[in-house]
């Protein structure tokens, strides 16, 4: 088990020697850990090497890898999107609405991310046009649409969705959810458009660092605006797949809980929060890690609770060495 | 150029300095008028007997905003230490007269904790307490075998206790209150917050001691927390499992309605964090009053926050920049 | 007169690679005001550093009151008497002016508290016996860059020193707030305080001061009565006797300027610069020429559209005809390469290639898709990288790695890649060595040349006649002066000491 882990370093360490800056310490030490750590957990737990259990952790992921995509989004200009739980759940919900009310499913989908691309625009106006601080926004945001999703649904769990959005959502391609590829297939587009398209490139950009940005004719303020809008457009997806797995929406699928698991996601992939760096597919893969670690310490029949501690720990301490790299 | 200002701009800065006083007035007379049960002596002794455990929980956070950090565990810090110190009392049977006190301890040593991270590990200081957020609330869920526990019947009497028409626990909110403002107004310690909070460098270079203060104000912090806690408890009879669950949103809400800058160095304990408190106490039992639902609350909860938000990155804003620059 | 009150002798300083103070000897008397002038690097930040213990001198002797003395440190520096006023201000905002004068040691009463109503006393004496009206209950943020001056003053003068030393204090000040200052000083010299003033603006030399010491390379170059002293001889001693005759470096003969790629017409920014009117001819390179806080970088970079304006007109080039544009549009139209290229010029941990392509990622992108063309990219970047004969072992190299000529060749790849019809360099060399600083200065000179229009801005008066084809002189936040390329060096440095606006009464 420990050599495992050990030539997962040896492995990735391998690829920081062809110039290739990006790829830190940092950045490799907590994935390689993980991996290590949950390899070794997997060997001592019955049935976690089935595919069964493979594709039960991957559908777990699919939502929280959305919404660790639009995370990772902001991080790397250097904010925070702490809405992004809420404003799933309150697309979620309108959606649901929607269909229970008898809506067509393709225009209750469609609901859901426009309301996270709306609400992401109010963040993304917030923040470039008006100079708040990313934190204070989006934290505002949260408790409005939190606010919003208990009220319109008096805290109850919308039932009653149209049976054809929950088969389509949840088919399966062979033996693969339809959310899992779907995970995939942004997961790769959106990494493909972070290094390739006038957009991503102006992102990193703006995260490394912004006044260089600005002063190379850099659109900063629209750069940021669109992020924000990203990352609700992906809060928007998640909630597609929220309510088809669950059957109904309700405001709990916001609660804080998820913040963490998002944000972990995105830290444990290796996203810095201090802007600039970091992978979507990173996130991900950081997603699955933190899906998993729920999963093992699930079968392993520890409590709920020793899941909170560890993922608050694995997220502090990945964070501290990223601090302590980048000096601040 | 003041004399050059117009009217607008006048009352808009007059608004954005005093905000807060205009929404807790306008709020007090709506209520007043629409509803003939609000303005009632129990009633507003019912407001503050309910408003006095977030009083205190929330002081030493309102410290560590000052300083221009933040700490959004004290709800999970409360829970923990109260936790600990309800099970020690109810389960190993020590006295109160040490129990409540290492509950306070258990309190300060979290944001002691927190301290240590973000002050010399120079962690993000949201991050670290959302972290310590959810490791606390894990820890104490894990010992409370989430169940949840009732304290001795005495001590649940003493959060209840009146002297006359007053709850004491309001006298004792006070009390804590007055000693948070001298503290923060009276002492170098509490201006050294101040400083912190208008430029750590700056701070630096006129001889204050930046770590231990910022350390300081998180220990003050997770103290808080454990003290606000047990008011709560007293109240309430109970530990509940949800306890503490998103005070902190609805802390830094307060904190913020007040007037209080979250980026540091602006506000005080009076007038600003109590009215800040008492703003969202009274929203609530207006809106109750009013017959409104329940569910409603978080939405008028997250709008004011929004507005309080705005009006304080107005406030930012509207300083002078500094010109020149070499 | 009596014995000096402060006398420095041969005191020496060397960092790394510099020698800072090469046996410096100055003295200053009770109840005057001394001067101390000289170019940026001649050593004035340094000796005050020495006398307030902030670096430690490696050879020579500090007499105050005629015994010698040791200062180690900050501590031992306000022991000995000694206070500083600074440039860049030490004030808390948000707090009172009482809180911030007492926020190391506040007075306490008896119950360990703070006194406030005998701070507030304190600090209103103290204030009233600069002469000065200000409620020690306003706070800082309320109050205009002159009253904050004077809080810094009010502070200074706490622990009663006999020694203060002002630290280009007027850069923020209105005519208005600097005549009380002078009126605070005066009054302190009356007090038989010995008060050393450190400027770059001449005029308020011969306003204020009995003597002035001028400071070049490290040494004392001369110590004038201000009776004695004219620009000329100041700018004499400056320059040193051997720099005397002008000579033109890298651009020989003047160049052939074209038509006027860029108009700048009545720009101002309130408290920052005003009235300020220029015009850029292709093919030539303009210095703009002033000292350090004369506003040169913030016209700049208002000028290439960073930084807001108050009012004016910006006009360019287009199409053969000027057209006035809106001031926010300059960005598309002028390149700025700042001065702090690791603070605002660089990805540092960005590569070689994507901080070259940085300013005209649209330019590149593909034809077929909404890419960017990597190849076309990186064949751009490469053909760059020769061209300008930066050193790299990769075109992925990080360029945080780089030394410094090849990171400001980095950024001014970046420039030539997007080629804008004007340029503007502030401090293109700074912090290179000699040969990185040749070869920058030949590729300036080359571009207008090929027909670019630049402007650039140094503090090095060498560097900027090496490369100028004609001048303009700024002086707190105005042009004062255009000179051709056949002024001299004395002109120049007079023209910005300020011999072109406040003239000695």
């Amino acid at each position: 088990m420990h050599q495992e882990s050990k030539t997962i370093v040896i492995q990735e360490a391998g690829k920081v020697g062809k110039g290739r800056p990006r790829l830190t310490a940092a950045r490799i030490v907590p994935i390689a850990l993980f991996i290590g750590i949950i390899l070794s957990l997997g060997l001592t737990v019955d049935n976690f090497f089935t595919v069964n259990n493979g594709i039960n952790i991957l559908m777990q992921s699919a939502a929280l890898g959305f919404m660790a995509i639009g995370m990772t989004a902001v991080l790397i200009t250097g904010g925070m999107d702490l809405s992004i739980p809420a404003v799933m759940a309150l697309g979620g919900i309108l959606g649901s609405m929607y269909m229970r009310s008898g809506g067509d499913p393709v225009s209750g989908a469609l609901i859901m991310i426009v309301v996270g691309v709306a609400a992401g625009a109010f963040n993304g106006y917030a923040v470039a046009y008006l100079k708040m601080i990313p934190f204070v926004v989006t934290l505002s945001t949260q408790a409005i649409a939190m606010g919003a999703c208990v009220m319109i649904t008096n805290s109850q769990s919308i039932l009653g969705l149209h049976e054809s959005f929950i088969d389509v959502v949840m088919s399966k391609v062979w033996i693969v959810p339809t959310p899992v590829l779907a995970l995939a297939v942004a997961a790769a587009i959106v990494a493909l458009l972070s290094k390739k398209s006038l957009f991503g490139r102006w992102l990193y950009a703006v995260g490394i660092n912004a006044e260089a940005a600005r002063v190379s004719g850099i659109p900063k303020k629209k750069v940021l605006m669109g992020t924000y809008m990203f990352a609700g457009l992906f809060a928007g997806l998640a909630a597609i797949i929220v309510t088809a797995r669950l059957m109904s929406a309700s405001p709990t699928m916001g609660q804080e809980g998820v913040v963490l698991n998002v944000m972990g996601s995105a830290v444990v992939g290796g996203v810095s929060i201090y802007g600039g760096s970091g992978s979507f597919v990173g996130a991900v893969i950081g997603a699955v890690v933190i899906t998993l670690i729920s999963n093992i310490m699930n079968m392993a029949h520890l409590s709920y609770y020793a899941t909170l501690i560890v993922k608050g720990l694995v997220i502090v301490v990945v964070v501290a060495i990223d601090s302590r790299s980048k000096g601040k | 150029m003041k004399h050059a200002e117009s009217p607008a701009a006048k009352a808009a800065a007059f608004l954005r300095e005093y905000g807060f006083i205009a929404i807790l007035l306008a709020v007090i007379v709506g209520f007043s008028v629409s509803t003939n049960s609000f303005m009632s002596m129990a009633n507003i002794t019912g407001l503050l007997h309910s408003s006095v455990p977030l009083a205190i929980w929330a002081a030493g956070l309102a410290l560590v905003v000052m300083t221009g950090s933040l700490d959004i565990s004290i709800g999970s810090v409360a829970f923990f230490a109260n936790a600990v110190g309800v099970i020690l009392m109810v389960r190993q049977g020590v006295s109160p007269a040490i129990a409540v006190p290492a509950t306070i301890a258990i309190g300060a040593l979290c944001g002691l904790i927190n301290g240590i991270v973000t002050v010399y590990l120079k962690v993000n200081p949201l991050i670290t307490t959302m972290g310590a957020m959810f490791i606390y609330r894990g820890l104490a869920l894990q010992l409370t075998g989430s169940r949840v526990i009732s304290v001795p019947q005495g001590l649940r009497a003493f959060g209840n206790f009146r002297l006359g028409p007053v709850y004491t626990d309001i006298l004792i909110g006070l009390a804590f209150l007055v000693v948070m403002h001298v503290v923060h107004k009276k002492t170098p310690f509490g201006r050294h917050v101040m400083a912190l909070g208008n430029n750590k460098e700056t701070a630096d270079r006129v001889g204050v001691r930046v770590k231990a203060v910022g350390l300081s104000c998180f220990v003050l912090s997770g103290l808080c927390a454990g003290i606000g806690g047990l008011f709560s408890v007293f109240q309430i009879g109970a530990v509940t499992l949800q306890m503490g669950t998103g005070l902190e949103f609805t802390a830094i809400a307060a904190i913020v309605i007040g007037g209080i800058s979250l980026m540091g160095g602006e506000g005080s304990i009076f007038p600003n964090y109590v009215l800040g408190i008492l703003t969202l106490g009274i929203i609530e039992n207006g809106l109750n009053h009013l017959g409104a639902s329940p569910y409603v609350y978080p939405f008028v909860r997250g709008g004011i926050i929004l507005v309080a938000m705005y009006a304080d990155s107005l406030k930012r804003n509207g300083k002078p920049r500094v010109l020149l620059t070499e | 007169m009596t014995a000096p009150y402060l006398k420095l002798t041969e005191i020496s300083k060397s960092f790394p690679g510099v020698k800072a103070l090469n046996a410096i000897s100055l003295e200053a008397y009770s109840g005057e005001v001394l001067g101390l002038i000289g170019a940026n690097g001649a050593g004035k930040s340094t000796l005050m550093n020495v006398l307030g213990g902030v670096v430690r001198m490696d050879s020579g002797s500090i007499e105050i009151g005629g015994k010698v003395v040791d200062i180690r440190d900050p501590l031992d520096a306000s022991a000995r008497g000694i206070a500083f006023v600074h440039q860049e201000m030490a004030l808390l905002p948000t707090m009172t002016i009482a809180e911030n004068m007492y926020i190391a040691s506040f007075p306490l009463n008896k119950v360990r508290l703070i006194d406030s109503g005998k701070a507030v006393q304190n600090c209103k004496e103290a204030l009233d016996s600069l002469g000065f009206s200000l409620s020690p209950k306003a706070k800082i943020k309320e109050l205009g860059a002159g009253d904050r001056q004077m809080v810094e003053v009010a502070r200074a003068l706490l622990g009663d020193p006999r020694i203060l030393i002002f630290d280009e204090p007027t850069s923020s000040l209105s005519e208005k707030e600097k005549n009380r200052l002078f009126e605070v000083i005066r009054k302190l010299k009356a007090e038989g305080k010995t008060v050393i003033y450190i400027t770059h603006f001449l005029d308020e030399v011969f306003t204020l001061c009995d003597r002035a010491a001028v400071l070049r390379n490290g040494e004392v170059a001369g110590t004038l009565r201000v009776e004695d002293m004219t620009y000329e001889a100041v700018v004499k001693l400056m320059l040193g006797k051997s720099e005397l005759t002008p000579e033109r470096g890298a651009s020989g003969a003047r160049r052939s300027a074209g038509a006027a790629v860029l108009k700048v017409s009545g720009l101002c920014r309130t408290g920052v610069f005003k009235d300020v009117s220029f015009e850029l001819r292709s093919g030539e390179v303009v210095g703009l020429w002033g000292l350090l806080g004369s506003g040169r970088t913030e016209l700049v970079r208002s000028v290439a559209g960073l930084d807001p304006v108050d009012g004016g007109e910006i006009a360019v080039n287009s199409g053969g005809a000027l057209k006035r544009i809106r001031p926010r549009e300059a960005r598309s139209w002028i390149g700025l390469v700042t001065e702090n290229r690791r603070e605002d010029g660089l990805l540092l941990a960005s590569s070689v290639r994507a901080n070259i392509s940085l300013a005209s990622l649209p330019d590149l992108l593909s034809k077929l898709w909404p890419f960017i063309d990597e190849k076309r990219e990186k064949t751009d970047a490469a053909a760059l990288v020769k061209r300008l004969d930066i050193k790299i072992s990769d075109m992925e190299q990080s360029v945080g790695t780089l030394s410094g000529g090849n990171q400001q060749k980095v950024i001014l790849s970046r420039w030539l890649r997007k080629n804008p019809p004007v340029l503007i360099l502030d401090e293109p060399t700074r912090g290179l060595d000699v040969g990185a600083k040749g070869e920058i200065q030949e590729m300036i000179v080359k571009l207008a040349r090929d027909g670019a229009a630049i402007m650039v801005i140094s503090s090095e008066i060498e560097e900027i006649m090496s490369v100028s084809d004609r001048y303009l002189v700024i002086d707190r936040g105005r042009i004062v002066a255009e000179l051709d390329s056949d002024a001299s060096k004395e002109r120049l440095l007079a023209a910005a000491l300020g011999a072109g606006q406040g003239a000695k009464p």
